[in-house]
């Protein structure tokens, strides 16, 4: 099934029917702020969607900061992307919200557009995401430390690695991109996530297992 | 080599609380190059916009920091903004001056949607200022190098269709031009079809033929594939 999923807000139905125009898409998914079903431009979008057989799928979100919207905005786009093909608008709704969107939308390289008088494109490769940057093994060192491996040991060790050496090249691979930090502690290199790699293992944890 | 300058980059709606206190939360700014622009048929909404950017710009020349004040022609035009700003970081870039925040707090929901865009496509770290708490909320940087993913193959694809965009190119002028077998070509192309990089569509006269198009996102997308 083609889905439509969009940000949206009481008021936003004329600026979300050119892109439901423009879009084909067989059921739409609209992404607001909780109670956002109440209003009387979601009634309107549910008769026109009923006139074709189908419903209207909603994900509320809770307000929150911007990374709390954006994790909420992930799981409804994870959870439905799974067995559809899926687009998204990013134009409705309040600024946070779109902007949450369009994060998560590069967060699962899922197609976006953005539509406000007309519809444009956003370069958000499909499938793509900052997962492919990585090689297999720098993803692997990744995960390894998402699941509580803190020193180069313990992550050549949980990687099944002979010796270190490998291990330390990746770590310093992860370090020239800003993915982790390193430090020398009792004897030990301990190793952490820096807050972008924390967003790369969020991404990778979504996408990878 | 030396960075000479550290600018902070913002958008800006009709409050300076949502800019000012990122100019200030940021350790020796010496430029401040802020976007703004208002419905010209809104006199109201123009004339808050214009009290922000001179309240921005008074405070900057107090504080002795020199202060970019772009006007938008048309604040809700997402792409004619997103590629006005990603110009103006490059060129940044360029002339080595590090950009150490961008604020998109303020300004319209296209022109705040464009800045983040950017900020993704170019590593810019990004700030939002809540528009209840006035909290200043760093955004994990999200750097997507598109460069870095295409292969080298793709990439050369792309600069050849985007460097003939005036010529309706197809599979079989494509493959010739870059000197490639049309098979080998039409894998690479499969591949940015799957991507949502290029489509193709068929040829006026010909039904035999496809004309390859980028999509009008790949523009956008094009400052990592130069």
């Amino acid at each position: 099934m083609r889905i439509l999923a969009s940000t949206f807000a009481e008021g936003d139905d004329d600026k979300l029917l050119p892109a439901m125009r423009m879009l084909p898409y067989d059921r739409l998914l609209l992404i607001g702020h909780e109670g956002f079903e109440e209003g009387r431009s979601f009634a309107r979008l549910r008769r026109l969607e009923e006139a074709s057989g189908h419903t209207i799928d909603t994900a509320a979100v809770y307000p929150g900061g911007f990374m709390e919207l954006v994790d909420q905005i992930s799981e409804a786009l994870a959870s439905r992307s799974r067995s559809n093909s899926l687009v998204l608008n990013i134009s409705g709704g309040p600024k946070l919200l779109g902007d949450a969107a369009l994060f998560a939308a590069f967060r699962h390289g899922i197609e976006a557009y953005h539509c406000e008088g007309r519809l444009v494109k956003l370069p958000v490769m499909r499938g793509v995401t900052a997962k492919d940057m990585f090689t297999r093994g720098q993803k692997e060192f990744i995960l390894r430390l998402g699941e509580g491996a803190d020193s180069l040991d313990k992550i050549a060790n949980a990687m099944g690695m002979q010796s270190r050496q490998p291990a330390e090249r990746i770590l310093r691979e992860l370090r020239r991109e800003g993915v982790v930090i390193a430090e020398v502690a009792g004897g030990r290199i301990r190793v952490s996530l820096t807050e972008r790699g924390s967003e790369v293992l969020k991404i990778l944890s979504l996408t990878e297992r | 080599m030396r960075e000479d300058m550290v600018a902070v980059f913002g958008t800006l709606g009709y409050r300076p609380h949502s800019l000012i206190p990122t100019i200030k939360s940021t350790p020796g700014v010496d430029k401040v190059v802020f976007y703004y622009g208002a419905d010209k048929n809104d006199p109201e909404a123009t004339k808050k916009v214009l009290e922000a950017r001179n309240a921005v710009v008074d405070y900057c020349k107090a504080m002795k920091i020199a202060v970019d004040a772009v006007e938008l022609d048309d604040p809700f035009d997402f792409r004619g903004i997103a590629m006005r700003i990603r110009r103006d970081i490059r060129r940044h870039k360029k002339e080595n001056k590090e950009i150490a925040v961008f604020n998109i707090a303020g300004g319209t929901r296209p022109a705040s949607s464009a800045a983040l865009l950017t900020c993704i496509l170019e590593g810019i770290p990004t700030v939002y200022v809540h528009d209840v708490s006035n909290e200043e909320i760093r955004l994990p940087m999200l750097r997507m190098e598109y460069s870095e993913i295409l292969s080298r193959e793709e990439r050369e694809i792309l600069r050849a269709i985007m460097s003939n965009r005036s010529r309706d190119l197809t599979e079989v002028e494509l493959a010739r031009l870059l000197g490639k077998h049309k098979a080998t070509l039409n894998h690479h192309l499969r591949n940015l079809i799957s991507k949502g990089a290029v489509r193709l569509e068929g040829h006026p006269n010909d039904s035999r033929k496809k004309i390859v198009r980028v999509e009008e996102s790949t523009e956008l997308l094009l400052g990592d594939v130069d």
